[in-house]
């Protein structure tokens, strides 16, 4: 019973805080959003191309390169967070960039994290989309980087539901953020890396306020989709 | 129409796949004006030929020459795709409409709108697309999306122009409209390869006849009677 009135008192104290425009907290939830807008603008044309010769090209190595991708989807934040940290710390190969404890950090954090799902995902899409899509396009004289996006918009429904999955899995994660960015108020301190610091302080209020945000962005990603997936049914047509 | 030039020449080509081979042509000339059946079994490999002059595939082995210019693999397969256009068995429609389907191939030419815009309209009347012109290509009948194709094949005036597979899934208005392309290509002095299982209605109006088996190419003389191998019977032990 105690615990039920606690968590009502919390929701009411994060909405209170989230329409009171408490300066700390959009900070933090504007941060969360750009750093991991950035790392998805930044891993999503690489991923498409990736996920494009994976697709459609021949090589030698190219399933190993397909396990591999699948494989690192798996790999914890934290650990992908622990050796960008080894890498950017004052005595590691990187240190002189100074990035460590920076935003631009948690970027290429991110980055890391959601290349592998995007060229999985993609690889998929494209995989099992309809190969006559390229060969039309390259038949009729498309360069193949043009016949490429002529696939893509073919195809831009499958795509956006991976960068969709991707961006909701940096947006998400706290490992990473937290080792590389060291959750500094009004620097690099994100909604993940957030929640779990007001939580260890108690402050429950902050920490569900900041966990109603996550969900929203999740929420109107997914309705984004839903209502651009119901735009393209066939019936729309005719 | 100056026979005796030479499109595109294959010489000892191989296609393989998971270590097998599907396509193996130990010499293929196409020469300009040229309008050649393709004929084979299913699995024979006509599809495999078609896209490797298409440049959709690489050889694995073998030389190719394209109007006398011996070219790496990959520079020739760069040069014959826009050039040498191949129509799928089902046509693949572009998510748009039917004039944006038409206009493709001239927008990856970057033809000023203009002239596009008139070339897309010649287009639709010569395929009877008039009215369909705004519908979505993916809305159509399959009768009607293989008028886009042959349409917007067409457009491009192709030097080459690899039709998959016609005959049963085309209906008589269809037929005539494939016999109207392949004489208009013809008298355009461009050379056409017909894939076919029915080459009945076809017979008139080509030159050669290649027959595919098991990936192996044979020119059937003109009075379709024999079969003459293009290639020399593989003994065991040669190099």
């Amino acid at each position: 019973m105690g615990g039920a009135v606690e968590l009502e008192q919390a929701l009411a104290d994060a909405l209170r805080l989230l329409i009171s425009g408490d300066r700390a907290l959009w900070s933090i939830i504007g941060l969360s959003l750009s750093v991991s807008l950035r790392a998805l603008a930044c891993a999503a044309p690489l991923a498409l191309v990736t996920a494009f010769a994976l697709a459609y090209l021949r090589f030698p190595g190219q399933r190993l390169l397909v396990t591999l991708f699948n494989t690192l989807t798996a790999v914890p934040a934290v650990l992908v967070g622990l050796l960008l940290y080894l890498l950017l710390s004052a005595r590691g190969p990187a240190g002189d960039l100074h990035l460590l404890f920076t935003p631009t950090a948690m970027v290429i954090g991110q980055f890391l994290l959601c290349l592998p799902l995007l060229v999985a995902l993609a690889h998929g899409t494209l995989r099992d989309g309809d190969r006559r899509a390229w060969e039309a396009a390259l038949t009729l004289g498309a360069a193949p980087w043009r016949a490429l996006l002529t696939v893509a918009h073919e195809l831009r429904f499958g795509l956006l539901a991976a960068f969709i999955a991707a961006f909701g899995r940096i947006v998400a994660e706290v490992g990473c953020s937290m080792m590389v960015g060291g959750n500094i108020l009004y620097h690099t301190r994100n909604v993940t890396t957030a929640i779990a610091l007001e939580t260890s302080k108690g402050a429950f209020a902050t920490g569900i306020a900041l966990g109603v945000v996550l969900l929203a962005v999740a929420l109107v990603l997914n309705f984004a989709l839903s209502w651009l997936q119901g735009n393209a049914r066939p019936a729309a047509w005719a | 129409m100056s026979g005796g030039e030479a499109l595109i020449e294959l010489g000892a080509v191989e296609v393989r796949r998971d270590g097998r081979r599907i396509l193996d042509v130990e010499r293929l000339r196409i020469d300009r004006g040229r309008t050649l059946l393709l004929t084979g079994a299913n699995g024979a490999g006509k599809s495999t030929l078609l896209k490797l002059l298409a440049g959709l595939l690489l050889a694995d082995a073998g030389s190719l020459r394209c109007r006398g210019v011996e070219m790496a693999r990959g520079s020739a397969a760069r040069y014959c795709r826009g050039r040498h256009v191949y129509l799928h068995q089902t046509p693949y429609m572009f998510d748009g409409s039917v004039r944006d389907n038409l206009a493709y191939g001239l927008r990856q030419r970057d033809e000023p709108r203009a002239t596009r815009d008139a070339e897309v309209d010649q287009a639709l009347a010569w395929a009877d697309l008039d009215a369909l012109a705004l519908r979505h290509a993916r809305a159509l009948s399959l009768g009607e999306q293989q008028r886009v194709a042959l349409g917007r094949a067409r457009l491009l005036d192709p030097s080459l122009l690899l039709l998959d597979e016609v005959g049963a899934n085309l209906d008589g208005a269809n037929q005539r409209l494939v016999q109207t392309l392949i004489a208009e290509r013809r008298a355009r002095g461009a050379s056409v390869v017909v894939a076919t299982h029915e080459p009945a209605p076809l017979l008139a109006l080509v030159d050669f006849h290649l027959h595919l088996d098991g990936g192996r190419l044979a020119v059937v003389q003109r009075d379709f009677g024999s079969v003459v191998p293009l290639r020399r019977p593989r003994t065991p032990g040669r190099s």
